[in-house]
């Protein structure tokens, strides 16, 4: 059986998952991997046919991890990340003024197209589509001014249509 | 003239304000901390003696309100006012207002503070103390000839500028003088294109210089000290990233040589308290002087770890009126200092500054390490302050050494929770023309493309996998047991895995 998951906005996919109370196992890209917890709560990391194991050093906050310096974040196979993420999504991450609009409604956008940019505390932002999408609403006009949190600009995300 | 100081009112807030407490309780003064409405849980209100409320608002009715702030050091019984960096550190009318209400001013005279504050008129105080600026043409005597003879004067490469400019417009780079005096007539047509003014300036082009700052410590007896350089040349949009001391790029000599214009400044200026000379330095090793900050810098920590010494200890000696203890010679440089700033942004986004709570954020637990913060883990970062979270700074008897240690260590501060530029700072030190001390201010742009992140290699996504399929997201470093319950935990709340063949 398969399973998916997310991690940083990217989906996994991994086969044939064993697991108990300290230890779990599964396939990754045409690889085993094998982890378990030793007496201490430190994750060990093994492989098949090898006697030998290691710790892996992680620091964690729910669904995230710090593992060898990268952060890893997990998320729902479902929907986007909401949270704690750049404040570039969607929204004014603090009052500013838009400079420019780069997409009018109706508009097809890939992952990283940029949308408009705002300059906020002296500093021109570019506000990037943070997944293909199509736009269905741009509620501001260059030269407009915006309060924070607000909603600059009404993206609906399209799944892939070759998946 | 020695003066009493036994409180102290903080104009600040976060990190600098935690900073300059823990130095006042060391000597014994009280410190009355500020703080908004929000910022109640934060570290410097309860790292001070007592805390004043600012309310609510925009800055200039809390931190940068001038007679507020003085009304409340003179209620709390303040002696001094130490303000910090940022907010009104280099606000002369402020200086000149809390001594005017009988308060010590924990930094230089209000004159000084306003003529170094002065770009123009700094340079020419400058001139006069021969203190070397980047060499240029800025004069109204707009004739080809005439330019083309300056040019020649000033030397290649060099820089034209529209006199009206800003955002590259009418800016050539020339690099022979045969190319000059058509790059000329082209800046200027940008020029009166853009601004209605073809009057163009000179300068000479640094093809890729460092930035080298000198700090100086100055008493009120006539003592003009020079604590070495830092170099800052790591910077993005003008903002300093990674510092350092010393500069591989400074010699001995050089150091010499720098020191002694900075201490050539502070005594033509007849300077008081910890400042900062910053300069360019050139490939040829020549340097030029950019601005002054009169006051503590940011980045001051990588000087006290290099000279044991601690610099708010003597801006507030100096403003008891004690003189400097030791001389020049007795300034120690021992090993190697790093600062990295801790920002939440987004790297991979423009820099765009992030808000988030903060999680997993550690204190580093080697030997040589600082972190100098005015958060703790769980707190909110916010945009209604600077996105700076953190300072981390390490110490190592060699560059090597404090580069190792601070990629360690930042690996152990994490923090989680919100976009951070913690990943690119790792990228940062990692790179192959950091290790080699390649560090110009140029650094981040040259090197955009290899600094961008890297795809998650599959083994690193199964580490996290598994390290989330046995539950250890769901507790705390101390209480990582082998419970069942964890992982059973673990699993439902993957809730969004699904079964292959499932998509909408």
């Amino acid at each position: 059986m398969k399973k998916e998951f997310r991690l940083n906005d990217e989906l996994y996919e991994i086969s044939d998952l064993k697991r108990d109370s300290t230890s779990v196992s599964f396939m990754l890209s045409g690889k085993r991997y094998l982890f378990s917890l030793d007496s201490q709560g430190q994750m060990i990391e093994s492989e098949e046919g090898n006697e030998v194991s290691r710790v892996v050093r992680l620091i964690s906050a729910p669904d995230e991890f710090l593992i060898h310096g990268r952060r890893l974040v997990f998320s729902s196979v479902r929907k986007m990340k909401a949270s704690g993420g750049a404040l570039g999504t969607l929204t004014s991450p603090m009052p500013g003024k838009i400079l420019k609009v780069f997409v009018a409604t109706g508009a097809s956008v890939k992952k990283g197209d940029p949308l408009l940019v705002l300059e906020a505390m002296k500093m021109e932002h570019t506000i990037k589509a943070p997944f293909d999408g199509v736009v269905h609403s741009t509620p501001f006009k260059e030269g407009d001014q915006v309060q924070a949190k607000v909603e600059l600009m009404g993206l609906k995300e399209v799944q892939d249509a070759d998946s | 003239m020695a003066r009493v100081i036994k409180r102290i009112l903080i104009a600040n807030r976060g990190e600098i304000a935690c900073r300059i407490e823990r130095t006042a309780r060391r000597m014994g003064i009280e410190t009355v901390a500020l703080y908004t409405d929000e910022e109640k849980a934060l570290p410097h209100v309860r790292g001070a003696t007592q805390a004043v409320c600012l309310g609510t608002g925009p800055l200039s009715e809390t931190y940068l309100n001038q007679q507020r702030l003085i009304d409340i050091a003179k209620q709390t019984k303040c002696e001094a006012i130490h303000p910090g960096y940022g907010f009104l550190s280099e606000n002369a009318s402020f200086a000149r207002a809390t001594e005017l209400a009988g308060l010590i001013f924990i930094g230089p005279s209000p004159e000084v503070i306003e003529l170094m504050g002065d770009k123009k008129g700094s340079k020419v105080k400058m001139g006069e103390l021969k203190v070397p600026l980047i060499p240029g043409y800025h004069s109204d005597e707009q004739d080809s000839n005439a330019l083309e003879k300056a040019a020649k004067t000033i030397g290649f490469p060099l820089l034209i500028k529209a006199s009206a400019g800003g955002g590259g417009k009418g800016m050539r780079i020339v690099r022979n003088a045969s190319e000059f005096l058509e790059n000329l007539e082209g800046a200027k047509r940008e020029a009166m294109n853009a601004f209605g003014d073809d009057r163009v300036l000179l300068e000479k082009f640094l093809e890729n210089p460092r930035h080298i700052e000198i700090q100086v410590l100055s008493d009120t007896h006539g003592h003009h000290l020079f604590l070495h350089e830092r170099e800052c040349s790591i910077q993005r949009r003008y903002q300093k990233v990674i510092e350092e001391a010393p500069s591989t790029a400074v010699s001995e000599t050089l150091r010499a040589e720098m020191g002694k214009t900075a201490v050539a400044i502070t005594k033509g200026l007849n300077y008081r308290g910890a400042g900062t000379l910053e300069f360019m330095l050139d490939e040829d090793g020549k340097f030029y002087f950019l601005e002054m900050n009169t006051r503590l810098q940011v980045e001051h920590p990588v000087t006290e770890m290099i000279t044991g010494l601690d610099l708010v200890e003597w801006q507030i000696r100096i403003a008891r009126g004690e003189p400097l203890s030791f001389t020049q010679g007795q300034v120690p440089l021992h090993g190697h200092a790093l600062e990295v700033r801790l920002y939440a942004e987004d790297p991979d986004n423009e820099f765009l500054p992030c808000t988030g709570e903060l999680k997993a954020f550690n204190k580093p637990t080697q030997a040589h390490t600082r972190l100098d913060t005015g958060y703790e883990n769980g707190q909110q970062v916010t945009t209604s302050f600077d996105p700076m979270i953190a300072k981390l700074i390490t110490w190592g008897p060699d560059r090597e050494a404090a580069r190792v240690l601070m990629i360690e260590s930042l690996k152990e501060v994490g923090p989680l929770g919100l976009t951070t530029n913690q990943e690119f700072l790792i990228r940062l030190l990692e790179h192959p023309e950091f290790i080699k001390a390649q560090t110009t201010t140029k650094f981040i742009s040259a090197h955009e493309n290899e600094l961008k992140s890297a795809e998650l290699t599959f083994d690193l996504v199964a580490q996290a996998l598994g390290a989330k399929l046995l539950g250890l997201d769901r507790v705390s470093a101390q209480a990582q047991t082998q419970s069942t319950s964890g992982v059973a935990q673990a699993w439902e709340s993957l809730g969004g895995f699904r079964l292959n063949g499932d998509l909408p």
